[in-house]
């Protein structure tokens, strides 16, 4: 029975975790790849001593450096490799990537994982229109609209939206990468935030290298309800208090009405109710979202 | 159509809701409830019962970036039960011989009380799952999440059976002991 019971606990694994585990394995151990890679190897050589088009058809995809130095761009995006943070410079503001963490197998990235599965839209919301190329690709800071900062190889379509300029979002072209789009963010909306009194708190999903949320089983004293949370897209940056840009917690559950707590003698912290549940029920519990803007640039 | 949507049509109680959820994930889901499950009559109910459950509980959920996710819990917590409740699909004894397995990581025999404060549980194996690199990550969780066969695992990754048992032994003993640390004894 007990056994059992964690069979069933299991069922709160995070979903993120869930759906890597049912997508078709990406970097298997089949003995037929070792093969299929020493071919492979065998014909690049063969078509290189063969002319010079090869050569000339690679130079179509912007391919960054960094890629091409080790290798990746020919073997596929699983033997990619990097830690930088890939962002793109789109009228004079950097956007960061919140993509496929797959791009950066072992960066050892917190939270790579479930920007696998959050993001990887296969369509692009409602009001985005092209704004060009993805113009190069660099390891070094993007220092020209259009420019990408990665350790691999890209290409592909920006799309940018008047109503939501904080969000901009790429449809990939790359040849290990591509029909999807990939959504770039502001620093500004590089973690979810909640809006009050002026001051951004972060909450639930956590930026790139940001720790995850504190939960506490009780409140703190001085803490009182203040109103529910209203979502207002992801995109969007709240401006008017209880709004928030973050979309569900980490069962996949809405923020939507979550009861929101505040202590006026301190504005460090605001706390959210967050509800964990298992088999047997929920028990309240609650997130401690610490500031994350005191003021906007 | 994109899962945001779908979600957005269950909560305007749009009746189509359900036949876009079907057309996207009715196999994956179907299939999902067969590998517990082993008959597909059966298998086709838990998947009716997904979307019943899914219509109930959207609102107040909005699983728009865990929609998947989200239907298969659902899905496998249903054919579970079914595996239980129905004998004739004698299922039963596979259950056993996988809850046996995950009885292995409890530290502490007869300490259910203490062990199964749920949320904290499920906490700390998530935090687990956390330290795995995906390869293991995903092998631990088709086993004890999807409840595939070892056969079925060793030839998703292209491993050998006596390699797959292995690798479930040492995560087995790895969340073992990974749960005595964080206080999970008598």
């Amino acid at each position: 029975m007990r056994g059992e019971d964690l069979l069933e606990a299991m069922a709160l694994v995070d979903p993120a975790y869930i759906a890597a585990a049912d997508e078709a394995p990406s970097v298997g151990k089949r003995r037929w790849r070792k093969w299929a890679g020493a071919a492979a190897c065998l014909c690049l050589l063969a078509a290189g001593a063969l002319g010079f088009w090869y050569a000339e058809s690679r130079e179509i995809l912007p391919v960054g450096d960094a890629a091409s130095e080790d290798g990746a761009a020919a073997d596929g995006c699983d033997s990619l490799s990097s830690d930088i943070r890939p962002a793109l410079l789109v009228d004079g503001t950097l956007f960061y990537w919140t993509g496929p963490a797959m791009a950066i197998v072992g960066a050892d990235i917190p939270g790579a994982m479930v920007s696998t599965i959050a993001t990887g839209d296969t369509c692009l919301p409602e009001g985005y229109k092209p704004y060009g190329e993805i113009i190069s690709v660099t390891t070094d800071p993007a220092a020209k609209d259009g420019e990408l900062t990665a350790g691999f190889s890209a290409s592909g379509t920006i799309y940018t939206s008047e109503a939501t300029p904080e969000a901009v979002y790429v449809r990939m072209t790359t040849d290990w990468f591509t029909h999807h789009y990939i959504r770039f963010v502001s620093a500004q909306l590089d973690s979810s935030c909640l809006r009050w009194q002026g001051r951004d708190y972060r909450i639930g999903q956590s930026a790139w290298n940001s720790p995850a949320l504190l939960w506490l089983e009780e409140l703190p004293e001085g803490y009182a309800a203040v109103g529910q949370l209203h979502y207002v897209g992801r995109d969007i940056l709240p401006e008017e208090d209880l709004e928030t840009n973050g979309t569900s917690d980490g069962y996949g559950y809405s923020l939507e009405g979550r009861e929101v707590y505040v202590n006026p003698d301190d504005p460090e912290y605001v706390y959210v109710l967050a509800p964990r549940y298992w088999r047997g029920g929920q028990t309240d519990g609650y997130w401690q979202c610490p500031l994350w803007a005191a003021e906007r640039e | 159509m994109e899962d945001a949507r779908i979600v957005d049509l269950y909560l305007l109680r749009d009746e189509s809701a359900i036949r876009q959820t079907a057309e996207k994930y009715g196999g994956r889901l179907r299939a999902l409830s067969f590998g517990m499950v082993k008959d597909w009559q059966t298998a086709e109910e838990c998947e009716n019962d997904t979307y019943t459950q899914a219509w109930n509980a959207i609102p107040p959920h909005e699983p728009r970036e865990y929609f998947y996710p989200f239907l298969a819990r659902i899905t496998r917590h249903i054919s579970l039960n079914c595996c239980r409740d129905r004998s004739r699909l004698k299922r039963r004894a596979y259950l056993c011989e996988l809850s046996e397995e995950m009885e292995q990581c409890l530290p502490a025999p007869g300490d259910t009380e203490s062990l199964l404060e749920g949320l904290a549980l499920a906490e700390a194996i998530n935090t687990f799952l956390g330290t795995l690199n995906e390869g293991k990550r995903n092998i631990f969780l088709r086993r004890y999440w999807y409840l595939d066969s070892v056969p079925d695992i060793a030839q998703r990754f292209g491993m050998s059976h006596s390699s797959v048992k292995t690798t479930l032994l040492r995560l087995r003993r790895q969340l073992r002991a990974y749960l005595e640390k964080e206080g999970y004894t008598l």
